[in-house]
């Protein structure tokens, strides 16, 4: 009932829209696979900015707790229930935090969740593609059996999503890496046997995921950060607010730099 | 359709852990983020509602008092022990046009039959209804002593324009607890040191510049009045008389040594008046006991001091051997005599002090006003009495007082004209 409703209000609308594009792609290249492949291109766009803002909120929500972190151990170490309470609150208002805004850095990422959504529905149900040929796949409204039976579009995405998952997060640890490992081919269980169209969707969002991700970490090899400091100060501005804290923030955390730097990159790729 | 539902279910499912790293790589991180994120908005909002809601229920057993309205100044006490510091000011302002309120968490504060015609006096009669009444009070002005305004329960009322912090002792500001002065639009301080600790504080958490005001101490004014008039609590004969106050908890001498290593001094070559702070009697019982028992066997030359003010064994002792506190700079200052200081280790964790570079001001003139002694010597203690006694004079105290007391005995007037000006300000 719940799911019914959620479905309706949020995922519903972005079917309807993603089918628009299906269909008008079609109309335009008479090919239900280079529409899906349209239709993911143009889904990326759309959630690409999305991705960057919410990657901003987080990194500078992270920013503040970096810097509350040792006053807040400080305040631990000493005093303990409501004191400790309220000194915590006087240091989340001396940086103007409160603990929502964690929440607050979370929801551009949450509104990507009902693409994923709007896609799987639509996609694993879409009548058109019944019978269509592409490529070498050929049916995309069933599972594409390409190699004697077995289908290589799933195992294609999983391959796909474990390579990209390493080269994003570089410091997991041997459990994590496991988990994601397990949840792969869990995920492959689950859609191994759905419609070659959805997973040829899936599996080229996932591509770009992989895409974006190698090509801002080999931007960020050609820029590091002295070359960004002389580079545009009004670009640091923007980012920072207060450049008398660059220097520290990027001595202390290479993590910052490294945003830093692929800020600088976006921002580059943008205005020059 | 229910296979369907299923595996929404089960995505969604997936897609809510953390594993949804797989999916899209660093949105897993970012999913992590928003859960503890909201996990800890929640806890921390219920924390807030439960503090705010006890403080409520607490206050409102017994009977409440009713606040006055139109107050220009109103100066807000813990307890009786604070009255000879607002004393001397609410004096020097009685004869001015204002209205003014003496409020106080004690029903036996002395203040409360203090009779001014510009002043009304209540009793709030405990610490959470005073917090209550003072978070809802109006007023121009609010002087207290109580620091930390905004930080615990006591919080800026809208209905006040202007809150000052009154120092009420020498030292200095870094051994305050965190954020002991922040949220107060001036402090009346008591000396250059405190000026100096509390901007280096203000830079540190670019808070804006408050108004600190070159006040001095205002007790001091009353003490110096009331040394004077004070008898000798000893018998008069040709002895030196040695004040013994020793702090209570772990920074007292007893804590740390006991009491044997003062025993020297028992020797029948002094007078000695033994005066314990009060918390001793209720913290460490055991350990007071025992020495008074012991103390009891030379009641011929040891008086036990328990009167509420310390002021006349101050005035009829010659040294004073204490720990580190307040008490040894008020001795200094107005009974002007030798200081034995036992231990002058500052203990800084939690404090002020932690978020300065700073040094705290005490530790830097220890050495120039007392003769300190450690683990090390207080073996030595007899000797080190009778050395202190007879190089009293190597040490330039009216110098001393210049450089670490504003306005010293004579505070009260500046005080007024201070607080005037703010008024007459808050009043164009």
């Amino acid at each position: 009932m719940i799911l019914d409703l959620l479905y309706h209000i949020i995922i519903y609308p972005l079917e309807i829209a993603m089918q628009g594009v299906l269909n008008y792609s079609f109309i335009l290249t008479g090919n239900y696979g280079i529409s899906i492949i349209i239709l993911s291109i143009i889904v990326n766009i759309v959630l690409l900015p999305i991705y960057y803002i919410a990657e901003d909120w987080k990194k500078n929500g992270k920013i503040i707790q970096d810097k509350m972190a040792p006053e807040i151990e400080a305040i631990k170490k000493y005093y303990k229930g409501q004191e400790r309470h309220y000194y915590i609150q006087t240091i989340y208002r001396r940086y103007n935090y409160h603990p929502l805004s964690s929440v607050k850095s979370s929801i551009g990422f949450l509104i990507q969740i009902p693409f994923f959504f709007a896609a799987f529905h639509l996609l694993s149900n879409f009548q058109p593609l019944n019978g269509v040929e592409f490529f070498i796949i050929d049916d995309l409204g069933k599972a594409d059996g390409i190699i004697f039976g077995i289908n290589l579009l799933p195992i294609l995405m999983t391959v796909i999503n474990i390579l990209s998952s390493y080269i994003y997060i570089k410091d997991l640890s041997k459990s994590e890496r496991n988990q994601i490992l397990g949840l792969a081919f869990l995920f492959l269980i689950l859609l191994y046997n759905e419609p070659a169209g959805l997973l040829l969707y899936w599996t080229l969002n996932n591509l770009f995921s992989l895409l974006k991700n190698f090509t801002e970490k080999e931007l960020l090899k050609n820029f590091n950060a002295n070359i960004i400091y002389n580079y545009d100060i009004s670009i640091f501005n923007w980012f920072f607010k207060n450049k008398e804290n660059i220097d520290k923030l990027l001595k202390d955390n290479k993590r910052i730099a490294r945003a830093a730097n692929r800020r600088v990159t976006i921002v580059i790729g943008r205005s020059y | 359709m229910k296979n369907n539902i299923f595996k929404r279910v089960f995505l969604l499912i997936l897609l809510t852990t953390p594993l949804y790293a797989y999916l899209d790589p660093g949105t897993g991180s970012m999913l992590i983020y928003f859960i503890i994120g909201i996990f800890a908005t929640l806890i921390y909002s219920i924390k807030n509602l439960f503090y705010k809601f006890k403080l409520f229920i607490l206050s409102l057993k017994g009977e409440q008092i009713k606040l006055d309205d139109n107050l220009d100044i109103v100066f807000y006490s813990e307890g009786g022990k604070y009255w000879s510091l607002f004393k001397p000011f609410i004096q020097a302002l009685e004869n001015e046009n204002i209205k003014m309120a003496y409020y106080t968490q004690d029903n036996k504060d002395d203040g409360l039959n203090y009779k001014a015609n510009n002043l009304i006096t209540k009793s709030f009669g405990n610490e959470l209804k005073a917090t209550v009444g003072m978070n809802h009070l109006k007023a121009n002005i609010v002087i207290m002593t109580t620091p930390q305004l905004d930080i615990m329960r006591l919080i800026r009322s809208k209905g006040v324009k202007h809150y000052s912090h009154l120092i009420h002792a020498p030292t200095d500001a870094l051994i305050y607890k965190k954020f002991a002065f922040d949220y107060f639009d001036s402090i009346m301080c008591s000396g250059e040191h405190q000026i100096e600790s509390i901007r280096e504080l203000e830079k540190n958490r670019k808070l804006p510049e408050k108004l600190l005001l070159k006040t001095g101490l205002l007790y001091y004014d009353t003490m110096v009045k009331d040394i004077a008039k004070c008898k000798k609590n000893i018998t008069e004969n040709s002895k030196k008389t040695i004040l013994i106050a020793p702090t209570w908890g772990s920074n007292s001498m007893l804590t740390k040594f006991g009491f044997e290593f003062l025993k020297p001094l028992l020797n029948g070559e002094f007078n000695i008046i033994f005066r314990p702070h009060p918390q001793f009697y209720i913290s460490q019982k055991e350990l007071i006991t025992s020495i008074e028992t012991e103390l009891k066997k030379y009641q011929d030359i040891v008086t036990i001091d328990n009167n509420p003010s310390g002021l006349c064994s101050m005035n009829s002792s010659d040294i004073m051997i204490s720990d580190v506190s307040g008490i040894i700079f008020d001795y200094l200052f107005v009974c002007k005599k030798p200081i034995v200081l036992v231990g002058s280790k500052i203990e800084t964790g939690g404090l002020e002090a932690e978020d300065v570079s700073k040094e705290v001001w005490e530790a830097t003139v220890f050495d120039k006003i007392a003769t300190v002694i450690d683990e090390n010597n207080h073996n030595n203690i007899l000797e080190i009495v009778n050395n202190s006694l007879k190089n009293k004079d190597n040490i330039d105290i009216e110098n001393f007082i210049q450089e670490s007391i504003y306005n010293f005995g004579n505070s009260a007037e500046t005080a007024k004209n201070q607080i005037l000006d703010i008024l007459n300000e808050i009043k164009k």
